[in-house]
């Protein structure tokens, strides 16, 4: 037997009775004392069938009107208790409502669509429409307005661009691919090709998505184009890390892993995760030691990463580990040994822009040795 | 069941004025009110400090749990904004503009505009206004103004009062500006070779200089803790270093690595919790540090992204509290002020 059954069972028993009911079953519920209450205060309206005392009680006993005084400063607490509530709930509501201004993303839509809707033949208006709605995530939108310019001019660079880029958002790979062979076809040759920041990013795109198809000798043959038009693009790099590693040649891999790297040393682990790999295919244990704790000071843990790099005390990797171990100290805060590491990275090439730069930023530009200055003869992976 | 399963109640006590013992029932009942009596008075203390305070229920002091703030709204129409503080007796929110006609604009803490501050100074001098501070004993506003090397005062309702000038520096190159509880002000001067931190009374009184010998590259955002301790954003650096009240060096907030990572510390405030934030602009984020560390501080959690989107940032670079629990950051080339609020 359940609680719930004692208290039922009791009450039961007490309605048919000519003695007044107990008061709240032992054990009961809330739901219980309240019916309680409720039916005390209709026999308080009754007071004949109050009785005096219960048979048997002793002199002292408590009276059954106190227990219905109890009952209701209880429902009393409660009333308050719940009035108190609500009015809190509500000032509090009130008081801490905000009506957000409109953000960003909703001004622009509208501003775009409002100037597409006084002028709808204005393909630069409409470009306009479709790169906001791509920037603030609806291509479907997107490609729709993309796809309206095609219709009108079906050579247009940037709509060209930007079905290749919401088709690949969405996943349809094969058709992005279409759209930026299509851009290439009509300006791999124009007269800027050779400086066309738009014909970059064309090859780009189709080395990632090649990629993305498993197309890797297509990939390798994109991104290699992209990096002619501008050799400083480090995610293009990176992808061709990538490209590299997957078609097996990784020593091609590893040494554009460490050329985007080159170009954003700091706070970017992928590459580093993939130079490992490539390492590690290519038996360099150092390499590996290297890249590793590269990665863990990347990720945060600065205390794996300089163990692993404070090992690598000789040989090529010295000096890419005195860079990462001085990085290190200074994120912890330690410039004294960060000047340190960087000092002698700059002693073994004096050259070196990173140590420089470096023990410039930490006030010790005198630390480091003359440029013109013989490196030592350990070498250098950087 | 059985009645034989029933326990018989105790049989009462027979014995002429015996205190008889409490039935369960009433036991029952006083334990019910008691329970409800203090649910009643929890949510009227409640209640009482929210009247009072006006801060969301998780600025409770008894909570002390890392939760970061969440977006609430923006104020747009302000260009490339750099510099915040909000004047809590008067409900002025002052913005200074570093596009546009390069002005301090004034809201209330709704974000409805109330006016702008524009230095009374020749045309030729050119203007950018960049971070601002509030006296705490009379609510007069100053304003750094980087190509003017100068600071500007105006009084809470607007006027331009002064040029502020201290006394014997002739040259100097204002930039990060607060003021401690007691009225003295802190001022950045990156003036080569020896950038510092400078602190005076409003009278032009220099007290002390800091940090000249730290190598300080464009120390931005000044905060002092309740203790005085100075915090300051060695911006190019990296880091924040600290004073003691005394001025000595009490080291540096470490630059970190990940989330902790600070790129281009700049606009920095302790809030009334003592929580310390840091606006990192080229992370896109504000750092917020544990307030109950002896001497520095203790990295707790960072919010805001990359974007343009509500609690995106792109290049923050001010911020300011309220009492209420709210953020105010200025979002500079997103042209707006973001409010955040602890809610």
């Amino acid at each position: 037997m359940n609680e719930d059954e004692t208290s039922t069972g009791r009450c039961g028993r007490s309605a048919g009775s000519s003695r007044p009911p107990p008061v709240v079953a032992v054990g009961g519920t809330l739901q219980d004392d309240a019916r309680q209450i409720d039916g005390n205060t209709e026999a308080m309206s009754e007071p004949t069938t109050t009785p005096l005392a219960e048979p048997g009680a002793s002199i002292g006993a408590p009276a059954p009107d106190d227990d219905r005084r109890l009952k209701r400063i209880l429902y009393i607490l409660v009333a308050v208790t719940a009035v108190l509530f609500a009015v809190f709930a509500v000032v509090y509501y009130l008081g801490q409502r905000v009506d957000a201004a409109p953000s960003i993303p909703d001004q622009a839509v509208v501003k775009a669509e409002a100037a597409v809707k006084d002028a709808p033949n204005d393909i630069a208006a409409r470009l306009q429409l479709a790169n906001v709605y791509a920037q603030f995530g609806r291509p479907d939108d997107a490609l729709s307005q993309f796809n309206e310019i095609l219709k009108a001019q079906p050579k247009n660079r940037a709509a060209l661009l930007g079905v290749g880029a919401m088709l690949s958002q969405k996943g349809d790979l094969a058709g992005a691919k279409s759209n930026y062979e299509a851009f290439i076809k009509t300006s791999g040759k124009g007269e800027f090709s050779a400086a066309d920041p738009q014909l970059e990013q064309a090859y780009y795109f189709l080395g990632v998505t090649n990629l993305g198809l498993s197309d890797v000798p297509g990939a390798v043959k994109a991104l290699e184009s992209a990096l002619v038009i501008d050799k400083t693009d480090a995610d293009a790099w990176f992808s061709l890390g990538e490209a590299q590693s997957r078609a097996g040649d990784y020593k091609t891999a590893a040494e554009a892993y460490t050329t985007a790297l080159t170009f954003i040393p700091s706070g970017w682990c992928d590459p580093y995760a993939g130079l490992q790999t490539a390492y590690s295919k290519l038996g360099d244990k150092d390499g590996v030691t290297f890249a590793k704790g590269m990665e863990s000071i990347c990720k945060g843990s600065g205390s794996d990463g300089v163990q692993e790099l404070t090992g690598l005390s000789k040989g090529k990797y010295q000096l890419p580990a005195l860079l990462g171990l001085g990085l290190a100290a200074e994120h912890d805060g330690n410039s004294s040994q960060a000047i340190e590491y960087y000092t002698k990275a700059a002693q073994l090439d004096p050259t070196n822009v990173a140590a420089r730069t470096a023990l410039a930023r930490l006030g010790a530009a005198s630390a480091a040795p003359s440029a013109s200055a013989s490196p030592a003869p350990s070498g250098s992976a950087s | 069941m059985t009645t034989d399963s029933l326990v018989p109640p105790p049989a009462p006590s027979t014995e002429p004025g015996a205190p008889a013992p409490m039935p369960k029932s009433r036991r029952r009942l006083i334990i019910l009110i008691v329970i409800v009596a203090v649910i009643l008075a929890l949510i009227a203390g409640l209640f009482a400090w929210y009247l009072r305070t006006g801060k969301p229920i998780t600025q409770i002091p008894i909570l002390d749990a890392p939760i970061p703030p969440a977006y609430s709204t923006s104020i747009y129409d302000v260009q490339q904004p750099l510099g915040v503080a909000f004047d809590e007796q008067n409900d002025r929110l002052y913005v200074s503009q570093s596009s546009g006609d390069q002005s301090v604009l004034v809201f209330n803490s709704a974000g409805q505009p109330q006016g702008k501050l524009t230095p009374v100074t020749p045309k030729k001098k050119n203007h950018v206004p960049v971070y601002i501070a509030i006296d705490p004993t009379n609510s007069d506003v100053y304003v750094t103004d980087r190509a003017a090397a100068a600071i500007y005062v105006y009084d809470a309702a607007g006027n331009f009062v002064k040029e502020f000038k201290p006394n014997g520096i002739a040259k100097w190159a204002p930039l990060g500006i607060t003021f401690d509880k007691n009225g003295d002000l802190y001022v950045t001067d990156v003036t080569d070779p020896h950038q510092s931190v400078v602190m005076l009374k409003t009278d032009g009184t220099v007290v002390r200089r800091m940090g000249e010998s730290d190598g300080l590259s464009f120390p931005n955002g000044i905060a002092v803790r309740d203790d005085l301790s100075v915090f300051v954003t060695d911006s190019n650096n990296g880091r924040v270093m600290v004073y003691k009240s005394d001025g000595s060096s009490a080291g540096a907030l470490p630059r970190g690595q990940g989330e902790t990572a600070l790129g281009l510390p700049r606009g920095a405030v302790f809030d009334d919790r003592g929580r310390f934030l840091v606006v990192d602009t080229v992370n896109d984020t504000v750092n917020v540090y544990k307030p109950d560390d002896a001497t520095l501080a203790t990295f707790s959690y960072s919010f805001g992204e990359e974007g343009q989107n509500d609690g995106q940032f792109l290049f923050p670079n001010g911020i300011a509290t309220d009492t209420q629990g709210r953020v105010f950051v200025t979002d500079r080339q997103n042209n707006r002020v973001q409010v955040w609020s602890y809610r």
